[in-house]
């Protein structure tokens, strides 16, 4: 296959612990031809998994049994040569995939091959949950679709600018240098998508903006600074567990809490891990819902989930303290995700108080948000706040494409 | 005369106040913790400190109080009967205080002994800053949140100003901590149980990914005693740098020396990451003191961090800050935001509080749990 053609059509894959979203773009348009998502992937759910495809204009819902990713993407490719029957313009030339946590290989996008294979697969524990089900699909596709050519976009890459002041954990030089110890921050392809498309919207060059991102999801949460289209900083660290309080994770934590933890309850590390990883953040605080949504809903008559409410609006404005210090300022305030675009309580709770770093949020324009790019900022503010909803698909289809387009022409 | 007490497993440090021109001054004598553990040698070197003066109150810095003890209290049955069951809560550091304050007791039985405890103050820390966001049991079961710490220096700190004002008060010590403080309330404290929280000290790794440590134990099978004591003992500025040095003495090759400068920016990025939680938690910012043994020492580190803060309108001024005022100011009339650094010590502020407890002959009562 060659990509002398003007265009090239990326299948773009973005494995979830549970879920595979998936998107067909056209580049360099940006077109999006296909989209769509399996859910409860390779889980023991009562109910079946199911596939939400959306092509041609039209939202098609497949109920199948999904045992793994691999399944469920043969299944998608499926309905997805179904529609190239009927438009031969729905095809895809690559295949590009979100990779989590690349620990220090692959700070830009890369080829697969058998090396970054090998590569990868030494990653695998970095996130236990995520880096193995992407990694199988990697090499599912690559032993069973030959000819087409992937690409990896790792989801820390956007980071690797922090500096050392703030991604110097202070341990021992020889910890550090022996294991790779380093803040590497997360969500990098969702913060660098929003950060251009914030720039786009309001015409400003991204050279010349200090912005702080707040990806806010159901799941994970973190923050970032970024410095003239760079990454400065990021709430995540070596892990996804430092930072935000998250759905299940407890974020930033005095750490002699995991021995405490393990001696008092005679736990094993995993054991400890797995109440840090999964038992804490908003299902710890609230007990029946690790969904910050439902503690949103409840809070009036409900004191544990006001006090989820607090802590978790409490630590994004701590960072957004912390960065607006770091760039002295920020121009631009951006919210993205589920939680950073569905809810207005949230993003009005966050930024109250916050005058004094130029952040003044108008109440009316946050209330009355009904999706799309929007300034919710009040005209006083020092700081353009938006909502920007994130397309982590555009954004790896972007890399890729470029990625693509350097190796062709061998630079 | 009055005595101050700083009492730790490894030495005991006494600070005697004698009435002197100019007022009283401090006179500190420190003693190896093991040559006055039984009752004779203790009652002899108190009493070779005190001379022919009668010792009016012995009063203690006591670094924990738990949920028992919201101020100053007097030492008698009440208190030891609640002081000892804060023994699960800190097994390594209640019951050697217990024997050490139960000696005094019964040594100088007629003179009255005063706790000061470094927690009480962080007893109104509000929820969204006290509780960590583990499952809600291990705080109902374990009492696990933020105790806080140098609560002495912080809440004499924010007694310069007016209660209203906003103020973030930073203690440099064997520890550095940062504290928000608004309406007489602290509002953050970045130190929360052990001492590993927070910012980085000597030989301590301060704020650190959780996620790092189960990586370590889990993947590189390093135990659970391996990893304590690398983060207690081998990282900070001694990990960091290789260096194991006073930080009055690293602070000479700071700008020399590639490691030692690394050190101390990592260092000012987390002092920068708590200024910044305090500014989020008050709204704002109208004052910020410095104080704790180091503070003066640290002067530079002082210096650099305002000036990255310039822009909120803080000036400033230029070093050296010579000045034989305890509470001197730091910044030019013309700034926004005003900052101090303070040199009173930890002895002159338990002494001020001792002489009010004492002279008013409140009886403070310690309150419920």
């Amino acid at each position: 296959m060659t990509f002398s053609k003007s265009r090239v059509n990326i299948l773009v894959l973005n494995c979830g612990s549970s879920s595979l979203k998936y998107k067909i773009i056209m580049m360099p348009s940006g077109t999006e031809l296909v989209r769509g998502e399996a859910e409860r992937v390779g889980i023991k759910a009562e109910d079946i998994s199911v596939i939400t495809h959306y092509a041609r204009g039209k939202k098609r819902v497949i109920k199948t049994p999904l045992a793994s990713h691999s399944t469920a993407l043969k299944k998608i490719l499926e309905l997805i040569a179904d529609d190239a029957g009927k438009n031969k313009n729905i095809t895809f030339d690559i295949f590009a995939h979100r990779y989590v946590h690349p620990g220090p290989f692959f700070t830009r996008p890369a080829m697969v091959d058998k090396v970054v294979l090998r590569k990868l697969k030494e990653t695998l524990r970095l996130a236990a949950i995520h880096n193995p089900i992407i990694y199988n699909l990697i090499e599912f596709c690559h032993n069973e679709y030959h000819g087409i050519k992937q690409f990896v976009v790792s989801d820390t890459a956007f980071h690797r600018t922090i500096p050392r002041e703030f991604a110097t954990y202070a341990l021992s030089l020889k910890i550090i240098k022996k294991y790779h110890i380093r803040k590497i921050g997360f969500h990098g392809i969702s913060h660098r998508y929003v950060m251009e498309e914030a720039c786009k919207f309001l015409k400003k060059d991204r050279g010349a903006q200090r912005i702080i991102s707040c990806h806010l999801g159901a799941g994970g949460s973190s923050v970032s600074a970024i410095n003239g289209g760079r990454s400065v900083n990021n709430s995540m660290g070596f892990t996804p567990l430092e930072g935000l309080l998250m759905n299940t994770r407890c974020g930033d934590i005095d750490p002699g809490m995991v021995f405490y933890i393990m001696a008092k309850e005679r736990f094993s590390a995993q054991e400890a891990e797995n109440i840090f990883n999964n038992k804490s953040g908003v299902l710890g605080i609230l007990s029946s819902s690790s969904d910050l949504r439902d503690a949103i809903k409840d809070m009036d008559k409900n004191s544990r989930a006001k006090m989820a409410f607090n802590i978790y609006t409490r630590r994004v404005r701590s960072y957004i303290s912390f960065y607006s210090l770091i760039l002295k300022k920020a121009d631009i305030l951006v919210f993205t995700d589920s939680l950073g675009t569905g809810s207005a309580i949230l993003r009005q709770a966050i930024c109250e108080n916050a005058a004094f770093l130029g952040i003044q949020l108008n109440k009316e324009k946050n209330a009355r948000y009904n999706g799309g790019i929007s300034n919710i900022s009040s005209r006083e503010s020092e700081t353009k706040i938006l909502i920007v909803p994130t397309d982590e698909e555009t954004m790896i289809a972007r890399e890729s494409y470029k990625e693509l387009i350097r190796n062709v022409n061998g630079c | 005369m009055l005595m101050v007490v700083d009492y730790s497993p490894s030495d005991v440090r006494i600070w005697s106040f004698r009435q002197a021109r100019g007022g009283r001054c401090p006179v500190l004598f420190v003693k190896k913790s093991d040559e006055i553990q039984d009752d004779k040698s203790l009652k002899g070197y108190i009493n070779s400190i005190a001379g022919k003066n009668k010792i009016d109150a012995i009063s203690f810095r006591v670094l924990f109080g738990g949920d028992y003890f919201a101020g100053p209290t007097f030492i008698g049955a009440r208190f030891f009967s609640r002081f000892a069951k804060l023994i699960d809560l800190f097994p390594f550091y209640v019951p050697l205080t217990l024997e050490m304050l139960k000696k005094f007791q019964r040594v100088f039985p007629g003179i009255p002994l005063i706790a000061f405890f470094e927690t009480s103050f962080f007893l109104r820390l509000p929820d969204e800053e006290k509780y960590y966001a583990l499952p809600f049991e291990y705080y109902r079961n374990s009492k696990i949140k933020k105790w806080g710490f140098h609560g002495i220096f912080h809440e004499a700190n924010a007694g310069y100003f007016p209660a209203k004002d906003k103020t973030i008060s930073v203690v440099f010590d064997k520890q550095t901590t940062i504290c928000a403080i608004c309406d007489k309330r602290p509002l953050s404290i970045s130190l929360g149980y052990t001492p590993l929280e927070g910012v980085m000290s000597r030989t301590a790794c301060g704020a650190l990914d959780p996620g790092i440590v189960f990586y370590l134990m889990n993947v590189h099978n390093f135990s659970i005693y391996e990893i304590d004591e690398m983060l207690k003992k081998e990282s900070g500025f001694k990990g960091l740098t290789g260096y194991d040095m006073e930080l009055n003495d690293m602070l000479k090759l700071n700008g020399k020396d590639d490691k030692v400068s690394l050190a101390f920016d990592v260092f000012r990025s987390q002092i920068l990451k708590h200024i910044g939680d305090g500014i989020s938690v008050m709204g704002g910012l109208n004052n910020m003191v410095f104080s704790g043994n180091c503070a003066k020492a640290f002067s530079p580190i002082i210096y650099s961090t305002l000036k990255k803060l310039s822009f909120l309108g803080i000036n400033v001024l230029h070093l050296p800050w010579d000045s034989n005022k305890n509470f001197n100011g730091i910044t030019s009339g013309e700034s926004k935001i005003q900052a101090y650094l303070n040199k009173t010590g930890l002895a002159e502020i338990i002494l001020q509080k001792s002489r009010h407890m004492k002279y008013s002959g409140k009886r403070e009562k310690a309150p419920k749990a």
